[in-house]
């Protein structure tokens, strides 16, 4: 009988413990003053069966269906190009121009000298390897066209709204990680002295999962799955999961901070929208300040094949104002598949030996000798 | 022709492509390879993993004195590669390939992969060509085995 009841009791723990959780953390505050606890936002209702609902699949309580396989490719820049001013829609024939050429591009990639936008892989002056030779391609893996001129869709300009002062005299160095100049999670590094200096995304301990989620190198897959109290969506590069709790309360205490932050989800109409905030200092998208720095998310299936997916990024001590951006997530076939990185231990070897063998070169170098570059990096 | 209209596209949208495009590499080549250290190894396939976040391929190289050095090669994330079909004997252990690459920093037989050739010199690509590129798909049949490697003991490294 007692084994019973404890058998009963560890089973309704753990189904309540994710359900209660967030709200327990949310009362430890750091505060000892009484503040009001914010109120968790309600969904809207989903449709009733006599309203008109729109030709996207639906789940059987009536949510649009986010479930499946998308990929966010892109060949479409973050901000706009001088050359786009004023339109944030390109033609048809300008957005198959831009296509035909990102295909063309990421197929020949040592032959674009020069072009910045397509990063180190397509950067025919890093030591890198050929990405068709092992089907790393955006056009080997999903991409389509984007009829945007960019990304970024506000400010209505398409490009990142100007730093604060305090932003720009914000390190970029932080507990010990070499925090990232870019939109990931890590970056490329140069050298590295000790195992810290390999950073966040060369260890995989917290990559490409987001909050925003932006195109990935490669692997830049999603699983999302659904149910009325969670939406979870794995990455496929580095295999991470983030849970988002639906109508589920206020965020957790303004003490805890995560890789990914800490989300909030709620239906408004149509749209799932994701209020994300918690962040860890070395995680921060775009170096931002992670006391101050809230991400919303807005997930909207707009056909069979597509999710409109926005990010709105709100950081008034980074940013003189908030920002957006809009990024098509094309559905694909799975599945996909783990990313067992393991700490990236060959890398860190390789690495780590290059940089003592550097070392041992530049003190072996007679003096007066002209600096050779040890890479184009 | 062809070539000129490529390029006459490229150039109209050279504006559009040197706009920041949020991909990145997973880790600095870098700091690993060395560009001042290109290397080319006709080799024989001895072993090949799929790891995360890259896949190696280690082969055996031999010299004309009859002496063998085992050469590791880096190459690309397996997760595009399974999903493009590729599996461990993909490329059968005894294929003989041409790889081209940088040495590491540190390892005199360690480098990267930057691509390989079989040695009539078709392309080896797992993933098929480019939509409208003109690039050669190649991936090993039995004939790209070498005969007297067929039954080569793939438990080597």
């Amino acid at each position: 009988m007692k084994r019973r009841f404890y058998i009963r009791f560890v089973v309704c723990a753990a189904l309540l413990t994710p359900v209660l959780a967030p709200r327990f953390l949310a009362g430890q505050s750091g505060s000892p003053s009484a503040k009001p606890v914010p109120q968790a936002r309600e969904s809207t209702k989903p449709p009733s069966k006599n309203e008109t609902r729109s030709a996207v699949p639906r789940t059987p309580d009536g949510r649009p269906d986010l479930h499946g396989y998308w990929t966010n490719l892109s060949f479409t820049p973050l901000e706009r190009p001088a050359k786009y001013q004023g339109r944030e829609f390109l033609t048809d024939k300008e957005m198959q121009e831009v296509y035909k050429a990102g295909l063309q591009v990421t197929y020949e990639g040592a032959s674009v000298e020069g072009i910045e936008g397509f990063g180190e892989l397509y950067n025919p002056t890093s030591v890198d390897y050929d990405v068709n030779t092992y089907a790393l391609s955006p056009w080997q893996n999903g991409i389509r066209p984007n009829p945007r001129s960019s990304l970024v869709v506000d400010p209505p300009d398409g490009r990142i709204p100007p730093l604060t002062a305090e932003a720009k005299a914000r390190p970029t160095r932080r507990g010990g990680f070499t925090y990232v100049e870019d939109d990931h999670h890590g970056g490329g590094i140069v050298h590295a002295d000790v195992p810290a200096d390999l950073g966040l995304n060369t260890t995989c301990i917290s990559m490409q999962a987001g909050p925003p989620l932006l195109p990935a190198e490669y692997n830049s897959n999603m699983l999302i799955v659904q149910s009325p109290g969670y939406v979870a969506i794995e990455r496929e590069v580095g295999s991470e999961v983030r849970v988002i709790p639906i109508d589920a309360g206020p965020h957790v205490s303004a003490n805890i901070h995560q890789w990914h932050g800490d989300a909030r989800g709620h239906w408004e109409g149509d749209t799932l929208v994701v209020e994300n905030t918690n962040f860890r200092p070395q995680a921060t998208y775009r170096n931002a300040n992670p006391k101050t720095l809230k991400i919303t998310e807005r997930f909207t299936r707009i056909d069979k094949d597509t999710i409109e997916y926005k990010f709105t990024v709100d950081d008034p001590t980074t940013w003189t104002k908030p920002w957006s951006a809009i990024i098509p997530m094309s559905r694909v076939n799975g599945p996909i598949f783990e990313y067992a990185c393991s700490e990236d231990n060959n890398d860190a070897v390789n690495i780590l030996a290059g940089a003592r063998a550097a070392d041992k070169a530049a003190e072996e170098k007679p003096k007066g000798a002209s600096s050779v570059p040890i890479s184009h990096k | 022709m062809r070539a000129a209209l490529v390029m006459a596209v490229l150039v109209v949208t050279l504006g559009l492509l040197a706009g920041t495009m949020p991909m990145q590499a997973h880790h600095a080549f870098a700091a690993t390879f060395d560009t001042n250290k290109p290397v080319v190894v006709h080799c024989m396939i001895t072993k090949v993993e799929l790891i995360n976040p890259h896949s190696w391929f280690w082969c055996d190289e031999k010299a004309a004195d009859g002496t063998t050095t085992n050469w590791g090669f880096e190459g690309g994330c397996p997760n595009s590669l399974i999903r493009h079909g590729v599996t461990k004997a993909t490329i059968p252990v005894g294929t003989e390939l041409i790889i081209q690459g940088y040495q590491s920093k540190a390892f005199e037989h360690k480098g990267v992969g930057v691509n390989m050739t079989f040695p009539d010199g078709r392309k080896f690509l797992f993933g098929g060509s480019a939509p409208g590129a003109e690039g050669e798909v190649a991936t090993p049949t039995k004939d790209d085995i070498a005969p007297a490697t067929k039954n080569d003991d793939s438990s080597k490294k």
